[in-house]
């Protein structure tokens, strides 16, 4: 069995897997998602060496907690395991409607007949908490994130929903935390902003942050990064493959290969052919090379991939794993394609 | 298939059939159960026409609501069936406790790591029903029964919980049925005598009441029943075999009434029964099922099965054929009392 090198979150209370699975896609986002192959999914994962499993109330509307919970008990994989999920949301039965599908820009597909609410009291934080116990069917949960507490998210909104925080939020935060009741407490959100400015005025552990460093973004190196490290917060990156576009290359299907959900500009879709030359040379996968420049960052603890089907488990298992020469790491700085304070993964630094 | 007999419960608009579905043995009493296996059971079920389905969130400790949801989303039938569920008991998670099962009289086997704490306020009997939603997975409850209320499970204890029911935990019944949220409400215990007396206080629709009327225990004829039904609480009747010695016969060697080992006095009058029986070609579940069926206060029989073979059984009992001569002889040899009603044209559905 392949296994995975492990970093342990600033606050030195969990240590995570160099991948965690995402189960997001596995939710039902857009695409129907059977049972089977939901467990069929993590029970690869956990065979290839992934020990952190992330979830939300939001996937699938209570079905990615459902069945997570599930195939973690059946397969007495709880205790060999990390859980994250999310609070912020809460799943309310929505009576005999179809409400669901229309209102929310995610068409999950069967989901669980709830509507979500934001709610970032101390009552929404605490009882989304217990209502995702009540979900999964655990009794422990390792790490919480505050789901889109972010302004790129909320637009207007954002100021109400941070003022929940401030007002008794964050003390259920840190009830949480300090009761033992989880081990970590952080953001998960698609921007880097919002955790510096909760940052700020409540002390994070960790922050599950998507697409913000990649290796087309680098923008956290300056500042981002500098000041999580100063201020303890292990980064769990997300969306290292830019919602598409690092995965596919760029000879990919131009549906798909995104970059940050939309299509990729002309710009990028140039630096992603140089960058594709570069990995032909040294025989590299643009997947592995996406992945594992981000990892090779010290303030980054983690890398959540989303799977669908067992094979990308696989491919995601191979993208943080597979030999990459140091070389290669050279050629992107010389050629101008990664900056020049970017850290790069040592010779040693792949896993074992 | 022929479609089972309906009846409503109270006077509300929920109408079940004659044959409900209990999930106990599918939750893991004294056997594990996978999910797989209580997905056929719930679909053997629906197959045979069953539109009623019971759980509880001590079942399993969760595992039954859980289960239960989730075969009803997959086997896309939720909005043809009636679901109930308890209250009064509110799961919390018990963190790394390895060993649960002790502290219970029951040992689940694989539950969920959950503990019960009895609560029968107004947010005790919120937060039970909120909770079962989300473990469900469904966004409706058909009924909501107030689990184990009375002497026969508390002891001591009962008028303390009880009083929680008058202090608050009614008003909570009556803004869940009033708002819609469920459509009948009512107790699930293993008593008469509960029921009566909350019947006495709060307008119940119906209680789910486990082994107090059977061929072998006739006690609710003494005014429990009439009581009841003039109160318009329908009753639905679990435990009518007394724990097996009514599906297992007097030869059976395991045999337990009321969950303990059978009195000598009992199996005499079942062998008397299995005599009249074997004369009319009639088999003893089934005569133990139609009887607690004719009574006009029985909406239904709820009945456990952890196999599919178990549930045709089930279901064969409510709708199998028996000729009036055999209720005939049962009063005759007086082995049911005089006032007990039978089915009038000697078959009950």
């Amino acid at each position: 069995m392949v296994s995975l090198q492990k970093r342990a979150l600033p606050n030195g209370r969990v240590s995570l897997t160099s991948l965690g699975l995402g189960t997001s896609p596995l939710g039902g986002c857009g695409v129907p998602v059977s049972f089977e192959t939901f467990e069929a999914v993590i029970l690869k994962a956990y065979e290839q060496g992934v020990r952190y499993f992330d979830v939300a109330p939001l996937y699938g509307l209570g079905k990615s907690e459902h069945f997570l919970g599930h195939v973690l008990r059946v397969h007495g994989l709880r205790p060999e395991v990390l859980v994250s999920t999310k609070a912020g949301r809460l799943l309310k039965p929505e009576s005999r409607s179809k409400r669901a599908e229309s209102l929310y820009g995610i068409n999950w597909v069967d989901p669980l007949p709830f509507v979500d609410e934001y709610d970032y009291s101390y009552d929404g934080i605490m009882r989304s908490f217990a209502d995702s116990q009540q979900r999964l069917g655990l009794d422990h949960i390792d790490i919480l994130f505050l789901h889109d507490v972010s302004g790129v998210w909320h637009q207007e909104k954002y100021p109400l929903y941070l003022g929940q925080l401030r007002e008794s939020g964050y003390r259920a935060c840190d009830e949480l935390r300090r009761s033992g009741a989880v081990k970590a407490i952080g953001l998960g959100v698609n921007e880097t902003a919002s955790v510096l400015e909760v940052a700020a005025e409540f002390n994070l552990d960790c922050s599950l942050v998507a697409g913000r460093y990649t290796l087309l973004n680098h923008a956290p190196l300056t500042d981002f990064f500098p000041e999580a490290q100063r201020r303890g917060i292990g980064i769990i990156a997300g969306g290292v493959y830019n919602s598409g576009i690092l995965a596919e290359g760029s000879r990919g299907n131009a549906l798909t290969r995104t970059y940050d959900y939309q299509t990729a500009s002309e710009s990028i879709v140039q630096r992603v052919k140089a960058l594709e030359a570069v990995c032909e040379r040294h025989n590299v996968a643009l997947a592995n090379a996406a992945s594992q420049f981000v990892y090779a960052h010290p303030a980054v603890t983690s890398v959540v991939q989303g799977a669908l089907t067992t094979a990308h488990v696989e491919q995601n298992v191979a993208s943080i794993s597979a030999p990459i020469p140091q070389a290669f790491w050279m050629d992107l700085k010389s050629e101008g394609l990664i900056p020049k304070e970017a850290p790069l993964p040592g010779p040693m630094a792949q896993s074992s | 298939m022929i479609p089972l007999e309906r009846r409503t419960l109270g006077r509300t608009k929920v109408s079940v059939t004659s044959a409900g579905l209990g999930t106990v043995p599918l939750s893991g009493f004294n056997v594990g159960v996978p999910y797989s296996e209580f997905e056929a059971v719930v679909k053997a079920a629906f197959d045979l026409g069953v539109r009623y389905f019971d759980c509880a969130p001590m079942y399993g400790l969760g595992k039954a609501e859980h289960f239960l949801g989730r075969a009803l989303r997959d086997l896309r039938i939720r909005d043809q069936v009636v679901v109930s569920t308890k209250c009064g008991r509110v799961l919390k998670p018990a963190s790394r406790t390895p060993k649960l099962d002790t502290v219970y009289g029951i040992e689940w086997v694989d539950p969920y790591p959950f503990r019960d704490t009895y609560d029968y306020t107004y947010d005790g009997v919120m937060r039970s029903f909120e909770d079962s939603q989300q473990r469900l997975g469904l966004d409706y409850i058909d009924v909501l029964l107030v689990h184990d209320v009375g002497r026969a499970w508390h002891g001591d204890q009962a008028e303390y919980y009880w009083n929680q029911l008058r202090e608050s935990g009614y008003r909570a019944l009556d803004v869940l049925k009033s708002s819609g949220a469920i459509g009948a409400v009512g107790l699930g215990v293993n008593e008469t005598e509960s029921v009566v007396g909350v019947a006495r206080e709060f307008p119940i629709d119906c209680a789910l009441i486990a082994g107090r009327y059977t061929l072998l225990n006739h006690a609710p004829l003494d005014g429990h029943f009439d009581e009841l039904q003039s109160r318009n609480v329908s009753v639905i009747a679990g435990g009518i075999y007394n724990s097996g010695i009514l599906a297992a016969g007097s030869k059976a060697v395991a045999s337990t009434y009321d969950y303990q080992q059978v009195p000598s006095a009992i199996l005499e009058r079942v062998r008397s029964v299995e005599k009249v029986c074997e004369r009319h070609g009639v088999d003893l579940p089934t005569v133990a099922t139609q009887f607690v069926q004719a009574h006009p206060a029985v909406a239904t029989v709820v009945q456990g099965a952890k196999s599919t073979c178990e549930v045709t059984q089930n279901v064969h009992a409510v709708s199998a054929r028996i000729p009036a001569a055999l209720w005939q002889d049962l009063r005759n040899f007086n082995l049911i009392p005089s006032n007990a009603p039978v089915p009038e044209d000697g078959r009950s559905s």
